[in-house]
């Protein structure tokens, strides 16, 4: 005769039910997937952050270049290229009367990707020809000087 | 055979107790992974945030240097050459917000203001400089920045530039050279290197060139060795009023009041103002003597030409010492009295006074000869002679000489100290200004600088308009060559090495020194030009005064902008 005492020990020690196993099953893989996904955005979030710094840290070499008295026309030759910069474009306003050079730069944070030895410009995710831009307008003063050849 | 699984001794069972810490461990794995997560996006969302703030630290950065900039660009406009201080303050803003810059009033005039004096610690400026502090607030959007903007100014040849060459000049009818037996013991700046060394022979200690140089100049040193131009950044840093393209606007400028010779002398006070038309002399006697009781007897008496000379005479010397109106009536006798007589007649009313002296020296007077004038000049001490014709006599030897402003001169003749010794003597006197501003057409064509001069001086010569010899012949009857604006400076005197303490400021002439006459000659000084510096005959040195307290007030300027951050 089985006591109670060993019955239930038996019934606490039987395997889950195959639908426990499914439900369980199915929550753990939404759970994977939602950490997949979160995965891919926060990797793509983490690569759109770096190619934003690199484009921020390209306009403002860019700036550091043009208050030196470069040509704004060899200011990009000077600069190494960066995949990141698809366009940097410079343009004489006068704001106000004020003589400016405005630069913008316009840069894709999602897909700089042409380089199989450099995975690090390769995309992961979000939206393949998303481009953002920046820009400042910059004065020169009389630092240096020179006469016309 | 069946085993009895209750027979076993009775324990805890293990089973019961894994399952709960599976349970415990999945939690804790759960919570460690959630805070991994929630790390991991807390770092992500600070990298994004620093990711947007690189672009306002940018825009941050763009407003601070645009203001620093745009303070400059202001300064440099509006401040530096200006020629008034500034009792306010002023704020100006770059369209956008791209900068923001405050500017504190100041109380002293940045380029003449001579107040300040102060040594410079950059190196790449002369070693002492006026200085006026300004005050200025630079704003990046968020924060002041407190800098200050000190306006400097400083005569480039006390600062070493012994030969300065400003960008052409106008009128320039050729394109300028600089070539010659040339010896610089100091320093060579050219603000446009397209001046050319044609003969190779001009030698610096060293060279600044402001401009690629087409073509080249040869670089040499004193010791013929081959060099390179020692650029130090040139400055951004103007002569003239607001012009920083490399002009020099120093000799008559009222655009350039505060920094120009002219307006500067006539500011300061204690000058002569001549022109080359009209016959001048200044000696040690007065401007003129007033009339006297008898002057319309003695001038009835010289008018009538019945009365002979020797007659005039007693009743001159008689009556003397005579009115200006006399002794001027008594030389423009229609009948002259004889040399002697006058000569006699003037003896005895030494020092002549100026007016009757401008009578003598006048070039279409000839009832004197050159040797009468001579004894007169001498007996008077004249210092300045200016004949009518546009030659002009200045004699350095007399240590009463003021400033000397002149227009219309076509020939200058500066007569040093006779020799070293009594040279020595002039030294230490207060410097003098010589400045002449000849109006189109006019050219001094000749100077000429006979014996020592060491009194400092300062030779400013200007020339306004493009001059055009073709087909004008010189005394002798040859072509004047070359054609066109040719300064010929002609050093002479009895000893073969003569030196001249002198800053030559030359604007729209081309300087030719001839030392042919002596062996060499040195001028102790500098020279700046916006023309051709020849060397047309023999060798001339450039050494540097180092005695700068004296004249350093008196001698334009450069003027440029230094900035600190306080």
């Amino acid at each position: 005769m089985i006591s109670v005492r060993n019955r239930k020990r038996r019934n606490s020690s039987a395997g889950y039910t195959l639908i426990e196993a499914l439900v369980a099953s199915a929550i753990l893989m939404v759970g994977i997937g939602a950490a997949a996904s979160l995965s891919l955005s926060l990797v793509t979030q983490e690569e759109i952050n770096e190619r934003s710094s690199r484009a921020g840290n390209y306009l403002e070499n860019t700036a550091a270049l043009f208050y030196l008295g470069f040509d704004t026309a060899d200011i990009e030759g000077i600069l190494p290229e960066d995949r990141v910069v698809k366009r940097m474009i410079f343009s004489e306003r006068t704001p106000s009367g004020v003589a400016m050079t405005q630069a913008r730069i316009v840069y894709a944070p999602n897909d700089a990707v042409t380089n199989n030895l450099d995975t690090r410009d390769e995309y992961t995710g979000g939206v393949k020809s998303a481009r953002r831009r920046h820009t400042i307008r910059m004065i020169r003063g009389p630092s240096t000087f020179s006469v016309a050849p | 055979m069946q085993m009895n699984l209750n027979s076993y001794p009775a324990k805890k069972s293990p089973f019961s107790t894994e399952k709960g810490s599976i349970l415990v461990i999945c939690m804790v794995l759960a919570g460690l992974g959630t805070l991994g997560v929630a790390a991991w996006l807390s770092l992500l969302d600070a990298r994004g945030h620093l990711a947007e703030q690189e672009f306002e630290a940018v825009n941050r950065r763009v407003r601070y240097q645009n203001a620093k900039e745009y303070a400059h660009n202001i300064l440099y406009k509006n401040y530096l050459s200006e020629n008034h201080a500034e009792d306010t303050t002023k704020t100006y803003n770059l369209p956008g917000s791209w900068g923001t810059i405050t500017i504190e009033s100041y109380a002293s005039i940045p380029f003449i203001d001579s107040s300040s004096v102060r040594y410079n610690k950059t190196g790449s400026s002369p070693f002492r400089s006026f200085t006026s502090d300004v005050s200025v607030s630079l704003n990046d959007g968020k924060f002041n920045h407190p800098w200050q903007f000190q306006l400097k100014s400083y005569s480039p040849v006390l600062g070493g530039e012994l030969l300065t060459v400003h960008s052409n000049g106008e009128p320039m009818a050729e394109n300028p050279v600089v070539e010659g037996n040339l010896s610089i013991r100091g320093k060579a700046v050219f603000w446009n290197a397209d001046y050319q060394d044609t003969t190779s022979l001009i030698k610096a200690d060293n060279y600044v060139v402001g401009s690629i140089s087409e073509p080249a100049l040869a670089y040499t040193n004193n010791s013929d060795v081959t060099i390179l131009p020692s650029n130090f950044p040139f400055r951004k840093q103007t002569a003239a009023n607001q012009t920083y393209e490399g002009k020099s606007d120093v000799v008559d400028s009222t655009q350039n009041a505060h920094n120009a010779y002219f307006q500067k002398v006539v500011a300061t006070g204690g000058y002569v103002s001549l022109s080359g038309v009209i016959n001048f002399a200044d000696g040690d006697g007065i401007d003129t003597i007033s009339d006297g009781g008898s002057d319309d007897l003695l001038v009835l008496a010289i008018l009538d030409d019945t009365i002979t000379s020797a007659v005039i005479r007693a009743q001159l010397v008689a009556n003397s010492p005579l009115s200006s109106r006399v002794m001027t009536a008594a030389l423009e006798r229609a009948t002259p009295l004889l040399e002697e007589h006058m000569l006699e007649v003037l003896s005895y009313n030494y020092p002549l006074p100026d007016d009757v002296l401008s009578t003598i020296v006048d070039a279409d007077y000839n009832s004197i000869s050159p040797d009468g004038k001579a004894i007169i000049h001498e007996n008077c001490n004249t210092v300045l002679i200016s004949d009518g014709s546009g030659r002009t006599v200045i004699d350095l030897s007399a240590p009463g000489l003021s400033h000397v402003l002149l227009n219309e001169v076509t020939s200058l003749e500066l007569r040093g100290q006779p020799d070293e010794l009594t040279a020595d003597a002039f030294e230490d006197l207060a410097p003098r200004v010589f400045a002449i501003s000849n109006s189109d057409n006019v050219l001094l064509r000749e100077v000429v600088m006979t014996n020592f001069n060491r009194r400092q001086t300062v030779l400013a010569i200007s020339n306004k308009g493009v001059l055009d010899n073709s087909g004008l012949t010189d005394e002798a009857g040859n072509a004047i060559s070359p054609s066109t604006n040719h300064t010929l400076f002609r050093m002479t005197g009895d000893s073969p090495f003569t030196d001249w303490r002198m800053v030559g400021e030359f604007e729209g002439i081309s300087a030719d020194f001839d030392t042919s006459f002596i062996s060499s000659s040195t001028i102790v000084g500098g020279i700046r030009s916006n023309h051709s510096v020849r060397v047309a005959s023999g060798s001339l040195n450039l050494e540097e005064d180092d005695d700068f307290e004296n004249i350093e007030k008196l001698l334009s300027r450069n003027a440029w902008i230094e900035s600190f951050k306080q």
